[in-house]
C-alpha cells in the first residue's frame, strides 16, 4: 500500500482562550502522519498530548499555525464532514446503561443512516465487520455495563471501525488496561493500520509498548519542539535516552527500551551464561547489587551453573539452589 | 427482544384504552355503561342532563387532561434526563415549573395586594391563571435556552437551571408575605396540581395543542440516541451539539410549561417514567422509550386520576400525593428486580 500524508501540522500553537486571555501548551508544532502506520505520541503529564488530540479532532480550534486533514484545513470542514474522515476514542466514561455492546458499534453508523438512524442491510454488514475485527462476537449481546474496560474498549473501537473513517484518533485507548489487554489493543491497532490501510493515532503513557509496536514515535515535552521518528531511529540519534532525564530511568540502547535505573549498594562478579545468569543478573541488580563490578571493587563471584549459583567469598563457597536462596545467601 | 418490546407496547395501548373508559365509568355518581356510551356518542336524548354533565364536563375532560398531561410530562422527562445525562433531571429540574408558579404567584397574590383577590373572579381568573404560568413557565426557558447556547457544560446548566428556581421560590415566598389569605390559598391549591381543574372550552385547546407537541419531540429520537454517548462522540458522529440542545430543551420545556400551565406542577410522573420504562424495556434506545415513555406516562396518569376519584377520596386526595404513592414503590419495585436480572445474566 502506497504510503500517504493525511495529516500536517504547519506551526501549530495549541492550548485554550478563557475570557479572550491564550493559554499556550504547546507552539511550533510541525509534523505529519501517515496512513498505513501507527503513530504513538509520547510524552509526560501536562506536556499536551490531550489538547494536541482534542484539536487535531476539531474539539478546540487551534490558536495558531494550521492542520491539514486530507490536503483540506481542518477548521474548513463542517462537523458533518468530519463524521466521515475522523473517528475518535475518548477518555471519557461513557456512563451508558441498557445498551448492548452491539447497539454501540450500530452508534458508530449514526453518519450514515437517515433521520431515525434506523438501519440498513448494509449498516447492519459494517457493524458485524466491525464486531469481528476486535473479536468480541461473544460480547456483541452483552450489555456495557457489564464489560470489563479492556472489553468496553474493544466495542469502543469497533464503533469507530463502523464510523469507517479513514483517520481514527484515540487518547489513551490502553489507560486502565491490565497488561495483556494493553498489548492486545495496541497490537489490534497495530494490525488495523496494516489490513485497512487507516491513520491511526494515538497518545499513551504506556512507554515499553509504543516502543515495541509503533510504526512512528512522537515526542512531546512542555516548551520543547516536536520530536517525531521511528522508535529506533530515535533510539541511535540518542534522543530516547535524554528524554526522560531523571534519576530511576534509564534508557539501554542494546534493547532501544527504558529501564528501572537501580542504585548499587555493593557488587559482585558474574559469571556463566543462559537463562538462569540474565535472571541472576536481574535480581541483582532488583536488590542494588551491580552484577557487573570490576575485580578491583569485589572479593565476591557469583557462578551460575546450569542448575545452581555458588558464590565464593573469603575463600569459601556457598551453593544455592533458587534464586531467593542466593539473595538470602548473599545478604548474610 | 423485538417482538417482545412490540408485545408491551400493546400492553400499553390496551391499558391507556381500558383506564380511560374507567375514568369514565367510575366516580361518586354511579352511571351504568351503556348509558356513558350512549351520552359519549351524542344520543344521550333520553339520559338526564345531569348524567351528560357529568359525563361530557367533568370525567371526560378530566380523562383526557390526565392522559395528554402523563405523557407529556413523561416525554419531557425523559429528554431532560439524556439531554443532562443525569438520572434525577425531571421537568421541574430545570426551574420551570418553578417559572410557571411564579407567573402565577405574580397574578394571583400581586393582584391582592390592590385589594381584588383575583381568586374571586371565577372564570376570567382561571384563564389568567393559565396565561401567567406559561408566560412564567417560557421566560424561564427561552432564558435557559439562551444561557445553553453560552455555556459548555451540562451540569453548568443544570446548577444555573436549579439556581433560577431558588430565586423564583424565593420572590414567590416574599410575594406570599404581602398578600391576603385568600390568595395565598388560591395559590397554594393551584400549587397542588390536579387534572380536574382544565374546563371544558381549555380542554379542547389543551389536548389540541399537546396533540400537536407530542408528536413533535418524536422526531428528536436520532439526535437523543446520539446525545446518550455525550458530547464529544456525539460531535464526532456529526451531531451538532448546541443545535440538539436547543431543540431537545425547548420540546421538552414547552411541553412542560403547557402542562403546568393547566394542571398545576405535576410532581414525579416525569421523572418516574422514564425510569420505569428503561427497566421494563432494557434498552436505551429512544425510538422505543420515546413512544413507551409517551403510553406510560398516560397509563400512570390515568390510573393515578383514578384513585384520586375513587368514591370517599372526592376532593381528598391531591393528585401530587396520589402520583408519588403508588409511583415510587412501582419504580423501586422495577428496579430493585432488575438489579436481580443483571445479576443473574
Amino acid at each position: 500500500m502506497k504510503r500517504q500524508e493525511t495529516i500536517r501540522l504547519s506551526g501549530l500553537q495549541i492550548g485554550y482562550c478563557v475570557r479572550n486571555e491564550e493559554h499556550v501548551v504547546a507552539e511550533r508544532l510541525d509534523a505529519s502522519i501517515s496512513n498505513g502506520e501507527l503513530t504513538c505520541l509520547l510524552g509526560r503529564n501536562g506536556a499536551g498530548k490531550s489538547t494536541l488530540l482534542r484539536t487535531l479532532a476539531a474539539f478546540q480550534p487551534p490558536l495558531g499555525g494550521s492542520i491539514r486533514l486530507l490536503g483540506r484545513a481542518l477548521t474548513a470542514y463542517s462537523d458533518r464532514e468530519l463524521s466521515h474522515l475522523l473517528g475518535v476514542v475518548l477518555t471519557d466514561k461513557c456512563d451508558l446503561t441498557n445498551m448492548t455492546a452491539a447497539d454501540l458499534v450500530a452508534m458508530g453508523r449514526a453518519p450514515y443512516t437517515g433521520f431515525w438512524g434506523a438501519l440498513a442491510a448494509s449498516d447492519r454488514q459494517e457493524i458485524d465487520r466491525a464486531i469481528a475485527a476486535v473479536g468480541i462476537e461473544s460480547l456483541a449481546g452483552r450489555k456495557i455495563q457489564t464489560l470489563s474496560d479492556g472489553e468496553r474498549q474493544k466495542a469502543m473501537i469497533a464503533k469507530v471501525l463502523a464510523q469507517q473513517t479513514p483517520v481514527i484518533l484515540l487518547d489513551e485507548p490502553t489507560a486502565f488496561l491490565d497488561y495483556p489487554s494493553k498489548v492486545e489493543i495496541m497490537q489490534l491497532l497495530h494490525r488495523l493500520t496494516r489490513e485497512t490501510g487507516k491513520t491511526i493515532f494515538l497518545s499513551t503513557h504506556d512507554l515499553e509498548l509504543a516502543l515495541q509496536i509503533a510504526d512512528r514515535i512522537w515526542l512531546m515535552k512542555r516548551g520543547e519542539p516536536l520530536i517525531t521518528g521511528t522508535p529506533e531511529d530515535l533510539s541511535i540519534d540518542g534522543t530516547l535516552a535524554g528524554f526522560f532525564p531523571q534519576q530511576g530511568i534509564a534508557f539501554d540502547p542494546a534493547t532501544g527500551l527504558f529501564r528501572i535505573r537501580n542504585r548499587y549498594r555493593e557488587g559482585v562478579r558474574l559469571t556463566g551464561d543462559g537463562l538462569l545468569r540474565a535472571m541472576a543478573e536481574k535480581a541483582l541488580r532488583r536488590v542494588g547489587i551491580d552484577p557487573s563490578a570490576s575485580d578491583e571493587r569485589t572479593e565476591t563471584t557469583v557462578a551460575v551453573a546450569s542448575d545452581r549459583f555458588t558464590i565464593q567469598r573469603d575463600g569459601s563457597a556457598v551453593e544455592c539452589r533458587s534464586i531467593a536462596e542466593l539473595l538470602d545467601a548473599l545478604d548474610r | 427482544m423485538k417482538r417482545r418490546w412490540i408485545g408491551i407496547i400493546g400492553l400499553l395501548v390496551i391499558a391507556v384504552v381500558v383506564l380511560g373508559v374507567l375514568n369514565l365509568l367510575i366516580g361518586t355518581v354511579e352511571i351504568p355503561f351503556r348509558s356513558v356510551v350512549r351520552i359519549l356518542f351524542g344520543e344521550g336524548a333520553e339520559e338526564s342532563e345531569i348524567r351528560r354533565n357529568i359525563i361530557l364536563k367533568s370525567r371526560l375532560p378530566q380523562a383526557l387532561t390526565a392522559l395528554v398531561a402523563g405523557a407529556g410530562l413523561s416525554v419531557s422527562g425523559l429528554q431532560m434526563q439524556t439531554v443532562f445525562r443525569n438520572p434525577l433531571a425531571g421537568p421541574s429540574v430545570l426551574g420551570i415549573s418553578s417559572g410557571a408558579s411564579l407567573g402565577v404567584a405574580l397574578v394571583v397574590l400581586v393582584s391582592g395586594i390592590g385589594g381584588h383577590a383575583l381568586s374571586r373572579l371565577g372564570y376570567v381568573g382561571s384563564l389568567a391563571l393559565t396565561v401567567s404560568a406559561i408566560i412564567g413557565a417560557l421566560a424561564v426557558m427561552a432564558l435557559i435556552a439562551l444561557i445553553s447556547q453560552k455555556v459548555k457544560g451540562n451540569v453548568t446548566l443544570l446548577i444555573i437551571g436549579v439556581m433560577i428556581g431558588y430565586v423564583a421560590n424565593a420572590v414567590i415566598g416574599v410575594l406570599k408575605f404581602f398578600s391576603v389569605e385568600e390568595d395565598i390559598r388560591a395559590y397554594v391549591i393551584w400549587g397542588l396540581g390536579s387534572f380536574a381543574r382544565v374546563s371544558g372550552n381549555q380542554v379542547t385547546l389543551f389536548v389540541t395543542v399537546m396533540a400537536l407537541l407530542l408528536p413533535l419531540s418524536m422526531l428528536l429520537v436520532k439526535t437523543l440516541n446520539l446525545l446518550l454517548l455525550g458530547d464529544h462522540y456525539a460531535r464526532n458522529l456529526g451531531l451538532d451539539i448546541r443545535r440538539a440542545r436547543l431543540l431537545t430543551i425547548g420540546s421538552a420545556g414547552v411541553s412542560v410549561a403547557i402542562v403546568t400551565a393547566y394542571c398545576g406542577p405535576i410532581m414525579f410522573l416525569g421523572l418516574a417514567v422514564p425510569h420505569l420504562c428503561r427497566g421494563i424495556f432494557s434498552t436505551s434506545d429512544h425510538r422505543i422509550l420515546m413512544p413507551a415513555s409517551l403510553l406510560m406516562g398516560a397509563v400512570l396518569a390515568l390510573f393515578c386520576n383514578l384513585i384520586a376519584r375513587m368514591p370517599g377520596f372526592e376532593g381528598v386526595l391531591p393528585i401530587n400525593s396520589v402520583t408519588a404513592l403508588i409511583g415510587a414503590p412501582v419504580v423501586m419495585w422495577v428496579l430493585f428486580r432488575k438489579r436481580k436480572n443483571d445479576l443473574n445474566e
